[in-house]
């Protein structure tokens, strides 16, 4: 009898051959994992991560923002952390540009990492900032937490383009990510959504 | 995307300038590798990737954009001997804040593409709360390699200084669709 369809739940340990042939091969699963999505409800201070699986070596964070604070624009401020981390042990370097110019500043000493500017209340309804974001090594115990992230805010007439160098001066694991408006005022809007990926190591 | 992990070097307790790594499989689109490096040396380093089957320093050009956290600045090279390839911004080192690692994601595209020069992009760089000054940056950068050669093995080393233990070096592959047309 010919084999006319066959669907992955049919088949026992499918991660583990790339054909139905007797032999050596290998079925290869792509080492970029979603972890969880969180879709805002437009009554949330703050997005938020708990219980990050270790079982990953990066970790990698995609999302599309927005605030209703009562402006054009607010700050992304993101604190990845593990319980009983240290305080005031976040600092970024970061370089932007406006459509008028470019420019670099920095961040020293802060609760979180402030990564760059996202729409608010006052920015055409429908824009959303977006956000690329990326730990190494996340569940090391013996290095500092470097993170690397993109942000973009255009706005149609105004805007900006942010790229970021992070730093968390600990070595915890990385067990929680929370994304923050530091305002018990003003929320992440409704249809604002992020996703947490696992990048797997080779061997994983 | 799909990516998938091709091979991995993570630098043990003597340190090490990097790893050569051969046999890149040519059935992936891309290759992306990610780099997590800190120097050894008491002078600002850099990590490069340079393709092995061309050691023409003329070859390899690259443009790039950075911030230092007080100056945007931009600038244009072309790569010398023993500076081969494509080179990324800085890596913390001896004299920066303890602990802390340079990240950066260098994307290689169509490395198999025979009738191509090939184009790639990073970003990147480090930052250690001010303990560095203007040495912390972050950077993007796009580089060319004037030659149409498949990429079949590559060098991800540090430039001036061995890398301290805990540097790691991951290449991905990453695959296009088969779907092809609307």
């Amino acid at each position: 009898m010919a084999i006319t369809s066959l669907t992955r739940n049919s088949i026992q340990n499918p991660n583990k051959y790339t054909d139905l042939l007797a032999g050596n091969s290998v079925y290869e699963v792509s080492s970029l994992v979603p972890i969880a999505t969180i879709t805002a409800t437009g009554s949330q201070s703050d997005l938020t991560f708990n219980n990050i699986p270790q079982g990953y070596q990066d970790l990698l964070m995609v999302g599309s923002l927005r605030t209703t604070y009562a402006g054009a624009t607010s700050g992304l401020n993101i604190t990845a952390y593990y319980s009983g981390y240290p305080s005031t042990v976040q600092s970024v370097t970061r370089l932007f540009g406006d459509g008028a110019g470019a420019g670099s500043n920095r961040y020293t000493t802060q609760d979180a990492q402030i990564i760059g500017d996202i729409p608010a209340a006052t920015s055409t309804a429908g824009l959303y900032g977006s956000l690329v974001w990326h730990m190494l090594n996340y569940s090391n115990s013996t290095t500092y937490k470097t993170t690397l992230s993109r942000v973009a805010c255009d706005r149609n007439g105004a805007g900006t383009t942010f790229l970021t160098a992070g730093l968390g001066r600990y070595t915890g694991a990385i067990t929680t990510i929370n994304l923050s408006t530091f305002s018990g005022s003003f929320y992440y809007a409704a249809g604002s959504t992020v996703t947490l990926y696992g990048v797997k190591a080779v061997g994983q | 995307m799909s990516m998938f992990p091709i091979a991995s070097y993570t630098v043990g307790a003597g340190g090490s300038y990097g790893v050569d790594l051969s046999s890149i499989s040519q059935a992936y689109t891309h290759l992306q590798v990610r780099i997590f490096a800190r120097s050894a040396g008491s002078i600002a380093d850099h990590v490069r990737v340079s393709p092995l089957n061309d050691q023409t320093p003329t070859n390899y050009r690259c443009h790039y954009l950075y911030g230092n956290g007080t100056s945007a600045l931009s600038g244009s090279n072309q790569t010398t001997a023993g500076q081969i390839g494509f080179l990324t911004s800085g890596i913390p080192y001896s004299t920066s804040q303890s602990n802390t690692f340079a990240t950066y994601i260098v994307d290689i595209l169509d490395y198999t593409n025979t009738s191509k020069y090939k184009t790639v992009k990073a970003i990147g760089g480090w930052d250690d709360n001010n303990v560095s000054g203007t040495n912390a940056n972050v950077s993007l950068s796009s580089y060319v390699w004037m030659n149409t050669a498949a990429i079949t093995s590559v060098t991800i080393a540090s430039v001036n200084n061995p890398m301290v233990q805990g540097t790691r070096i991951d290449l991905y592959g990453i695959t296009s669709s088969g779907i092809t047309g609307a």
